[in-house]
């Protein structure tokens, strides 16, 4: 991988948010994250991926800016975000751009869309206001919304859900961003038009460079988007495995992400109906809170007397750094095995 | 109220045996401010009995709008305008009210959407359980009531002791939806209908569900409808399928042949739209153009405008559902070339 600078850099991140005191109850805080280390290179896709409460969003939100860390720094193209001047700040608000999962929630109803796309424009001083609706229709053709005549003056209620989620797209690099977060932006669009955008992002990430950071609890979408990026499994607001995204879904080593790869449905029911082992313990079945020692221990199916003492660093194993005491001793794992045999039964 | 043991299922169907329900040209119409717009179009539809069948479709194919039609409980604007459905050969449309309130929950029960709204925010789960269970079945007695609350909560792999003292808000997303799991089956009615049972859930919890349903079905073999979007859920757990695109059922058949020779390119189409784990990502194809708009009316088929098969028949002509292969239909001019391969 290049080495040039990263676009953000994460180090020993951590966040705790203020849980109110009530009548009763002294107030609190929840660790949303812990002890994050990431870097963003120009042009990379980094999938982060996570059941709810992992602390995926939070992570966005840091990035973003929008969250500030209780303790660790934050890095932008190697300046400390809260030491930036306003030039430099607003670089950084313009260079990472969000796309929201709700579409329908992150567009103004009131404003047609030549208002909401072009208007940041002039602001930004991207285009004059002469030149804006055709500065416009260039973003909505790049996100193939087209003709883009046919929907410059179109309210959000007038668009389905897939041509609002092309909107964020566009409205986002519009920006001529480096960065495009994007937090679970197919999670509310149908199935049939899902692999579209996800396509439509690896598409600007491969032609434009741009980088993405795509948010999903999804694995089988996380494919799409990141084949030749890296991905992050978070659990509890923590990093558990990471490494480039092929090498660590087929070969996962934390017994977590196993555990969410033997946990999608596969749509063939030649390999679904295959017996799996799914002997993880779901979240309601252990208490609630921040365990000790190693975060996982209380639904781990592997879990020692060690893991329930002594916190589990990053090491590198395989093709990925991970953080569990146990994966030496793990039994060998295929996803693809139920698949395989059917293969070979054919041929 | 005559025991469950003596009602039998009669109904017989020449493609699927016995079912459980037929549903006859089935209407369902929203009456809006801009238009008529029919949710559920003259649909014809049998359930087999005994088995699981997966209903799926996109946002706005009319998946709820059937399953709250089967139940009589469309939510308004909407009204069931046309159609007949039958349950032991009866008419559920034409049960009066007082048998409509006994036939709810005691022969057809529905798991909701939405879990966390479904439930009573200011009972215990205990209460809710008493609630339903005495409506229905005025001699039970409370030893009695508690058993069954106690073995269906067992079932679903929780706790009754500490659930059935709980309030709906000291229960998790995913227990919540186990408890109105065995809430449906409190009154053990022979069909069970899932809306999308696990939406809003987690990967991990969402699988374990899934254990747990289909754990249920293999011990008590009932006849159940699960109605969701996602076809990698339906190959996990369902013995047929049946595809839904603008308000009608386009195919339907065995699980395997609608995975492996399915007919209507919609279903083809939508096969190869999943995302998954497994395959070369290449061959995932996203279907062009959109949803169509049940506001219009439609001449010819419903998919027309976005099948690479189109022809001037399917233009000018309707598409009726017909046996296409043993145990499978398809409502598609072209059926029979798919049967080549296309």
């Amino acid at each position: 991988m290049e080495k040039t600078a990263p676009i953000v850099e994460l180090s020993h991140v951590e966040v705790n948010f203020k849980k109110k005191a009530g009548l009763f109850k002294k107030a609190d805080y929840v660790n949303a994250l812990h002890d994050i280390n990431l870097s963003i290179y120009p042009g990379e896709v980094v999938v982060l991926v996570g059941e709810s409460g992992s602390g995926k969003t939070t992570m966005a939100n840091v990035i973003a800016g929008i969250v500030q860390p209780t303790s660790g720094k934050v890095f932008f193209k190697g300046t400390q975000v809260p030491k930036m001047n306003q030039e430099q700040r607003e670089e950084y608000r313009s260079r990472i751009q969000m796309v929201q999962q709700d579409s329908y929630a992150s567009l103004n109803p009131m404003r047609r869309m030549i208002k909401t796309l072009g208007d940041p424009l002039v602001i930004k001083k991207y285009s004059d206001k002469k030149n804006v609706e055709e500065k416009v229709s260039h973003f909505l053709n790049t996100v193939e919304l087209t003709p883009p005549e046919n929907f410059l003056q179109k309210y959000p209620h007038q668009l389905s859900g897939g041509q609002r989620q092309r909107m964020l797209i566009a409205r986002a690099i519009s920006m001529n961003p480096e960065l495009l977060l994007a937090d679970e932006p197919v999670s509310m669009i149908d199935v049939s038009l899902r692999v579209s955008v996800l396509n439509l992002l690896a598409i600007l990430n491969q032609r434009d460079n741009i980088a993405i950071t795509y948010i999903t609890h999804d694995l089988a979408t996380a494919r799409y988007v990141g084949q030749n990026g890296r991905i992050a499994v978070m659990y509890l607001g923590q990093i558990v495995e990471t490494g480039n995204l092929q090498e660590v879904l087929s070969n996962p080593q934390h017994p977590y992400l196993r555990a969410l790869l033997a946990a999608v449905p596969i749509p063939d029911p030649r390999v679904a109906r295959q017996p799996r082992e799914t002997n993880i313990k779901t979240m309601e079945e252990i208490e609630e809170g921040i365990p000790h020692g190693c975060r996982f221990h209380n639904r781990c199916p592997y879990c020692k007397e060690i893991c329930k003492e002594k916190k589990p660093v990053m090491e590198k194993h395989g093709f990925s750094m991970a953080a569990c005491h146990r994966i030496a001793e793990l039994p060998p794992f295929s996803l693809y095995q139920a698949s395989r045999k059917e293969d070979n039964h054919e041929g | 109220m005559p025991p469950k043991e003596q009602i039998t299922s009669s109904m017989k169907s020449d493609v699927f045996g016995e079912i459980s329900l037929k549903i006859e040209d089935l209407c369902v119409d929203f009456l809006l401010s801009g238009g008529d717009l029919r949710a559920v179009y003259h649909l014809d539809f049998e359930l087999p009995a005994h088995k699981m069948t997966g209903l799926v479709g996109e946002s706005g194919s009319g998946k709820t709008t059937l399953t709250s039609a089967i139940l009589r409980s469309v939510s308004t604007p909407g009204e069931i305008t046309q159609g007949k459905i039958f349950f032991e050969n009866q008419d559920v449309l034409k049960l009066s009210d007082e048998k409509l309130r006994r036939f709810r929950w005691n022969e057809i029960a529905m798991v909701f959407q939405a879990a966390q709204n479904s439930l009573n925010p200011s009972m215990t789960i205990q209460e809710q359980f008493a609630e339903t269970i005495m409506a229905h079945r005025k001699n039970i007695s409370n030893k009695e009531m508690m058993e069954i609350s106690r073995k269906l909560l067992k079932q679903v792999k929780l706790e009754p002791e500490r659930i059935l003292r709980s309030y709906p808000h000291e229960l998790s997303g995913g227990m919540k939806q186990r408890v109105m799991i065995a809430f449906a089956q409190l009154l053990d009615p022979p069909v069970l209908l899932l809306d999308e049972p696990t939406t809003a859930l987690d990967v991990i919890t969402q699988d374990y569900i899934f254990t747990l349903i289909k754990q249920m079905h293999d011990q008590t073999h009932n006849t159940m409808l699960l109605s969701t979007h996602d076809i990698a859920i339906v190959a996990r757990v369902c013995d047929y399928m049946a595809v839904m695109y603008g308000g009608r059922i386009v195919e339907m058949g065995d699980i395997f042949t609608m995975f492996e020779s399915p007919l209507h390119p919609y279903t083809q189409m939508l096969i190869k739209a999943a995302p998954s784990l497994v395959g070369e990502l290449k061959e995932r194809v996203a279907i062009p153009g959109s949803a169509p708009d049940l506001m219009k009316h439609h001449e010819g088929c419903i998919f027309a405008d976005r099948c690479p098969y189109c022809y001037d028949r399917c233009q000018s002509e309707e598409p009726k559902l017909k046996v296409v292969g043993e145990e499978h239909l398809a409502a598609c001019h072209r059926a029979d070339i798919g049967k080549e391969g296309r």
